[in-house]
């Protein structure tokens, strides 16, 4: 439930609830003052019939007072005043111009059992019919509650529409703050708004997001430095193992165990060569724009690797249109080949196959080879890699990742007919 | 042959001294700007190894003082950084070679033997082992003044032999010269073993003696 809602919700409940307490209470109210009105009027007709009575004065007929029985007199010893209300049926027929009725009314009636001077006892009723209170306690009933109706709708519809004028930056900040990435360098774009709890918001998002990509810089400035400071005593370590190799008095056994130092030193300074490259990408120290002819530059590969296909007798297969040019970094390109056409190769069987295929739009590699131990998703991450073999660093596909996404290429990788298929949409 | 190697890893230089000398260069020493600029000023080089990143300046600014003086002395680059810029702003400046840390000391003389050789005679000076000979400027390569046929492969690993000869070249800088250090393939091990046989065979076909000798599964040495 949006906040909006969740307070108008709220809001409306309340000023339903109060209405319909003020209704009740204004109904009570209003009844209570008009038969105290009526009472009194009854009260008034009552001594108006008790004076007549006095001083012996005419009675209309439905003023005529009763003596009281003796049962009456024995049940109402004192004089008494009753109220009560009462229905009194009325028939009205056979005049002219008036539809006949025949409907019970409501009145309020004042019976008195009164002594007069004279010692006679007698018991004096008049009446008031309700029926016109009644008719406006509903006029006022029905006005509040559409009242009520209409403030309510009043309310729900400016509440709308200034909250949705007040939250309007709030919800533009969370979509560009959905959209920021960390990799993309830029820094994040904010509405500003007048309430004072949005401009601390965007604030504080503000100085997280700069902490957040100054971290994540120093941390990829990092592993570039890293690997940079490593590569000067693997320089010295090569060199020295190299000079020592030249020395004649060395036995069968020593050799081996250099030879054991000498390789691992190899594979430290691969795999230093490949984090750098792939920092550098990272940091998008590539950025020099020109025309790479894919083509060309594919066909160059295909021959430089031609000892390993064939050793392999991997059967190569290319449909590479020509001249396909693409606006972008060189060595890049050239490192996103490389990768791809040396993996193809790498992971393959022996008399295997490759497949390549080049288009305006795309550019598809296939090879034949064992299913992945890992699972796909995973195979773009650094060092995930299905063999523990020396000779596969874990980064090559990661590289390959990373420049797709700086040139904002789409990589997909499937397994399908017993092909690892990887297509690069540009 | 005078080579001066300035870099601020005395451990490094030493290395590189000592392989050098051994295949008869004289080598001097510079660890900082400083010493790299007062020995330019006061000796003459037929090579400068020259490492960009220095404690008290930059290399660049020596190769730029190293090519006003005498444009003809061959420079090698030698950088931790293998970044693009510095690559083609050192060739820029007349630089005539480019290599990153860490390299093997082969491939460094080998690249010093070809650099001389350009710088000298025009690439046409004949290269000679025994009865083999080379004419690099044709890549052409004779036994007993028969014209033998080689492969581009053969013909680059014959010339890295000679110029490592008594050494023991390791299988790892062998791949690294053929295929480049992109190449990491543990495969391209066999593949030397293939284009050395290939060699070895035309060699002693044409009557040469088979001067590649197997060390213990690490790397061959060219000797007599």
């Amino acid at each position: 439930m949006r906040l909006i809602e969740r307070t108008g919700r709220s809001y409306l409940i309340l000023s339903l609830v109060i209405f319909m307490l003020f209704g009740i209470v204004l109904y009570f109210i209003l009844t209570a003052v008009m038969s105290n009105r009526l009472d009194e009027k009854l009260r008034y007709n009552k001594e108006v019939i008790s004076k007549r009575i006095k001083y012996d004065y005419p009675l209309t007929i439905f003023e005529e007072p009763e003596l009281l029985t003796e049962a009456e007199n024995r049940f109402y010893p004192k004089d008494t005043v009753i109220y009560k209300d009462t229905l009194i049926f009325h028939a009205i027929e056979g005049l002219e111009g008036v539809e006949n009725t025949e409907e019970y009314e409501k009145y309020r009636q004042l019976t008195a059992y009164e002594t007069f001077p004279t010692g006679e006892r007698y018991k004096i009723i008049t009446r008031n019919s309700l029926v016109r209170n009644q008719d406006f306690v509903t006029i006022i009933t029905l006005l509040t509650i559409f009242i009520t109706l209409l403030l309510v709708a009043g309310l729900w519809f400016f509440n709308t529409r200034t909250a949705n004028k007040i939250w309007k930056p709030f919800y533009n900040n969370l979509n560009s703050l959905k959209n920021f990435s960390i990799q993309e360098q830029k820094p994040i774009e904010l509405q500003s708004s007048n309430i004072d709890e949005f401009t601390e918001l965007n604030g504080s998002i503000k100085s997280l997001t700069e902490k957040l990509s100054s971290d994540y810089n120093n941390l990829k400035e990092f592993t570039e430095n890293a690997s940079h400071e490593m590569q000067t005593p693997l320089a010295i370590m090569q060199s020295k193992i190299e000079l020592l190799l030249q020395s004649t008095n060395l036995n069968e056994s020593e050799i081996k165990q250099l030879q054991s130092i000498y390789q691992a030193g190899q594979r430290l300074s691969k795999l230093n060569k490949t984090l750098l490259t792939l920092a550098k990408v990272e940091n998008r120290q590539f950025s020099e724009i020109e025309e790479v002819n894919l083509s060309e530059l594919i066909n160059t590969k295909i021959e430089i690797y031609e000892d390993f296909i064939e050793a392999k007798k991997i059967d190569i297969e290319t449909d590479i249109e020509p001249e396909i040019i693409l606006e972008t970094n060189s060595t890049m390109v050239d490192m996103l080949v490389t990768n791809l056409l040396s993996n193809a190769i790498r992971h393959n069987i022996e008399k295997g196959t490759i497949f390549m295929k080049l288009s305006a739009t795309h550019f598809h590699i296939s090879n034949s080879g064992n299913e992945l131990s890992i699972s796909p998703e995973n195979l773009f991450n650094r060092f995930k890699k299905a063999s523990s073999s020396a000779d596969s660093s874990g980064l090559g596909l990661a590289i390959v990742k990373k420049i797709c996404e700086i040139n904002e290429w789409k990589i997909d990788y499937t397994f399908l007919d017993e092909q690892h298929q990887i297509i690069v949409r540009f | 042959m005078k080579i001066l190697i300035v870099e601020d890893e005395i451990e490094l230089i030493e290395s590189m001294a000592t392989y050098l000398e051994n295949e008869d260069f004289i080598c001097e020493k510079a660890t900082n700007f400083f010493d790299a600029e007062d020995k330019l000023i006061s000796f003459n080089y037929d090579v400068v190894i020259l490492d960009i990143t220095l404690p008290d300046g930059s290399g660049i600014d020596l190769l730029k003082m190293i090519k006003d003086k005498d444009a003809k002395v061959g420079v090698l680059i030698v950088s931790a950084k293998d970044s693009l810029d510095d690559k083609l702003k050192g060739l820029d400046l007349g630089a005539d070679d480019y290599i990153t840390k860490p390299f093997h000391l082969a491939e460094l003389n080998s690249r010093i033997n070809s650099l001389l050789r350009r710088q000298k005679f025009d690439g046409s000076d004949m290269i000679v082992f025994n009865e083999i000979e080379i004419d690099p400027t044709s890549k052409e390569v004779t036994i007993d003044n028969k014209l033998i046929e080689l492969t581009k492969k053969e013909y680059n690993l014959l010339l890295y032999f000679i110029a490592n000869k008594n050494k023991v070249v390791t299988k790892e800088s062998i791949a690294e010269h053929l295929w480049g250090d992109e190449i990491e393939m543990a495969d391209s091990f066999d593949f030397i073993y293939t284009h050395l046989g290939n060699l070895r065979k035309k060699i002693k076909k044409y009557g040469a003696n088979d001067y590649v000798k197997t060390m213990y599964g690490l790397g061959y040495k060219f000797s007599e």
